[in-house]
């Protein structure tokens, strides 16, 4: 009991310490703000307030062009995570294939690959358009683009590496294929997986934002692009805002799971 | 003789490797590369043998041949008279650095064979809780191998290799990893378990003390190509502890004979062991 009120206490402590440059930082911005000529920045309670203002927005049910920042979000949280899905999918089992049973596809395939990743993600974006059109299809598939290549390559090289001691120590106990594949080389992949995994999630989030900033009629994108059409500040900055508080949970969450998955490994994170 | 060799003789040994070799091509050339050439040994039931051998001379090989990881090129590899065709839970191996699941905790790590093998759950907690006790484990049994010591990683992998209950215990060179105390105590307690189990093992190792001090007796190897220079019956009485045996003439003598076929191309006559003090050292504590 003693142990998890400190523990507890201890947790207060980093998060008040850890807060202190960031309440800094919006005291600083609120203040200012005041020197700047007006319409450049605006200060955060006028951000605050709007954004509150935005979230309890009630929209009539049929008009969908007229959605709350909630309502774009979900948009876009939609093409994300059919996107991810998709690159999960295939980065993992092209990744696994390449990796183990299919190795001398490697040297075939990987360098093409390899040239496939390095193309700039933002110069495809045109280039999609013109296949999939500037609606969901096309948003999905730029995720998908940006997501599967990390996930493909940690897969591929995890399952590489694998351990041959801890494959020996299975075969020799009569372990089948099936079993060295899900009791040895996923477990033994699992923590390159999971880099993979925070990278896809990182360039899709970047990539979902950017597509729709360049060409879309919903989504935080898009409804990013509008305030600065329309001139307004408190919501632009206040949607900026949005979508860090967005990455920072996402963060938290893809951690926790993180961690959660690779307790075994707990004394190489730390 | 005594009556329990002279008993073996008669009946089908546990383990017959008749005229192995397992060849491995040479880069660059058609040439090939015998790890293991011609090599013949054979081993009773219940009996423990160590294969004692410089770097390099075909010990991994042949346990890989042993396990069924590999196929040899010529020879076979009989287990009560049967032809092995590949890995199979009747024998068991413990690897050189220990080779456990870093994800999996004591527990099902030692259960992992078991797993293969389709015992029930809750027949295999029974097991593990069997097999934790003997090795000396309790309480460790939610620990993840990083959690703890070389020696305890040790006994968590005897125990897994141990809990399907193979008839065969293979070793490949066990307590390499281990330092100098570790190992000594993971040598008695591994002859201690080897008593109270019965199982045939066949250790291999590069140390010569820990090959005499363990064994019923050393294959002697030799290098390019791998094959038995002599087998050498150890003879030092059982129940056994290697901190016991270690200080008296007649384990010294025989070190020293396993010592001269490493170093010579030609084995030197065989000299008499005494026999002298190793009663005395082991029940009177009269180290020399």
């Amino acid at each position: 009991m003693n142990a998890t009120v400190r523990k507890t206490l201890n947790f207060l402590r980093r998060l008040v310490v850890a807060a202190i440059p960031i309440l800094l930082f919006f005291a600083l911005w609120e203040y200012g703000v005041r020197f700047l000529p007006k319409g450049v920045i605006a200060p955060p309670s006028r951000i605050f307030k709007a954004m509150f203002a935005e979230f309890i927005r009630t929209v009539p049910a049929p008009n969908t062009a007229n959605l709350t920042i909630l309502g774009h979000m979900a948009k876009s949280l939609n093409r994300v995570l059919r996107g991810y899905a998709l690159a999960l999918v295939c980065g993992l089992t092209l990744g696994f294939l390449l990796g183990t049973y299919f190795r001398p596809l490697e040297r075939l395939m990987l360098p093409f690959f390899r040239v496939c990743e390095k193309l700039n993600p933002f110069a495809i974006i045109p280039v999609f358009m013109i296949i999939f059109g500037i609606y969901d299809k096309e948003k999905v598939a730029i995720v998908f683009w940006a997501a599967f290549w990390p996930v493909l390559f940690n897969t591929q090289e995890g399952a590489k590496n694998v351990d041959s001691q801890l494959v020996r120590a299975a075969r020799s106990m009569g372990a089948s294929k099936f079993k060295l594949f899900t009791g040895v080389i996923v477990p033994y992949t699992l923590p390159s997986i999971f880099t993979g995994l925070r990278l896809a999630t990182r360039v899709a989030f970047f990539m979902i934002i950017a597509s729709e900033v360049i060409g879309a009629t919903s989504g935080l994108g898009w409804y990013y692009a509008q305030q600065g059409a329309t001139h307004n500040l408190e919501l632009r900055y206040g949607t900026i805002l949005f979508i860090t508080l967005l990455a920072i949970i996402f963060n938290a969450v893809f951690g926790g799971l993180e961690k959660r998955s690779l307790r075994w490994k707990e004394a190489l994170l730390v | 003789m005594t009556g329990v060799e002279a008993a073996a003789e008669t009946s089908v040994p546990k383990i017959e490797i008749v005229g192995l070799s397992r060849a491995f091509g040479k880069k660059g050339s058609k040439e090939k590369f015998y790890a293991i050439q011609d090599f013949n040994l054979s081993i009773r039931q219940g009996e423990f043998v160590t294969v004692v051998g410089p770097s390099g001379c075909g010990k991994s090989t042949l346990l890989d041949l042993l396990v069924g990881l590999s196929k040899p090129d010529g020879g076979s590899i009989l287990v009560d008279g049967k032809a092995i065709t590949g890995p199979a839970l009747d024998r068991g191996i413990v690897l050189q650095g220990y080779a456990l699941f870093p994800w999996r905790t004591v527990r099902k790590n030692i259960e992992f064979g078991l797993e293969i093998k389709g015992v029930k759950r809750g027949e295999r907690a029974e097991l593990v809780r069997h097999y934790v006790k003997l090795v000396e484990l309790e309480g460790f049994e939610n620990h993840y191998p990083y959690e703890l010591s070389g020696g305890m990683q040790q006994r968590v992998a005897i125990a897994r290799a141990l809990a399907y209950d193979p008839e065969v215990l293979l070793m490949d060179e066990p307590f390499a990893a281990v330092d100098a105390q570790t190992r000594e105590t993971m040598q008695d307690e591994l002859l201690s378990i080897w008593e109270k189990t019965g199982k045939t093992v066949v250790f291999v190792t590069h140390s010569i003390e820990e090959a005499v001090g363990l064994a019923d007796r050393v294959a002697v190897m030799s290098k390019n190509p791998g094959r038995v220079k002599a087998v050498i019956d150890v003879g030092l009485p059982r129940p056994r502890r290697v901190s016991d045996v270690r200080n008296t003439i007649d384990f010294n003598v025989i070190t020293s004979r396993v010592w001269e076929l490493l170093q010579n191309k030609e084995p030197l006559p065989e000299r008499e062991i005494p026999q002298t003090n190793v009663e005395e050292a082991i029940h009177d504590d009269a180290i020399i």
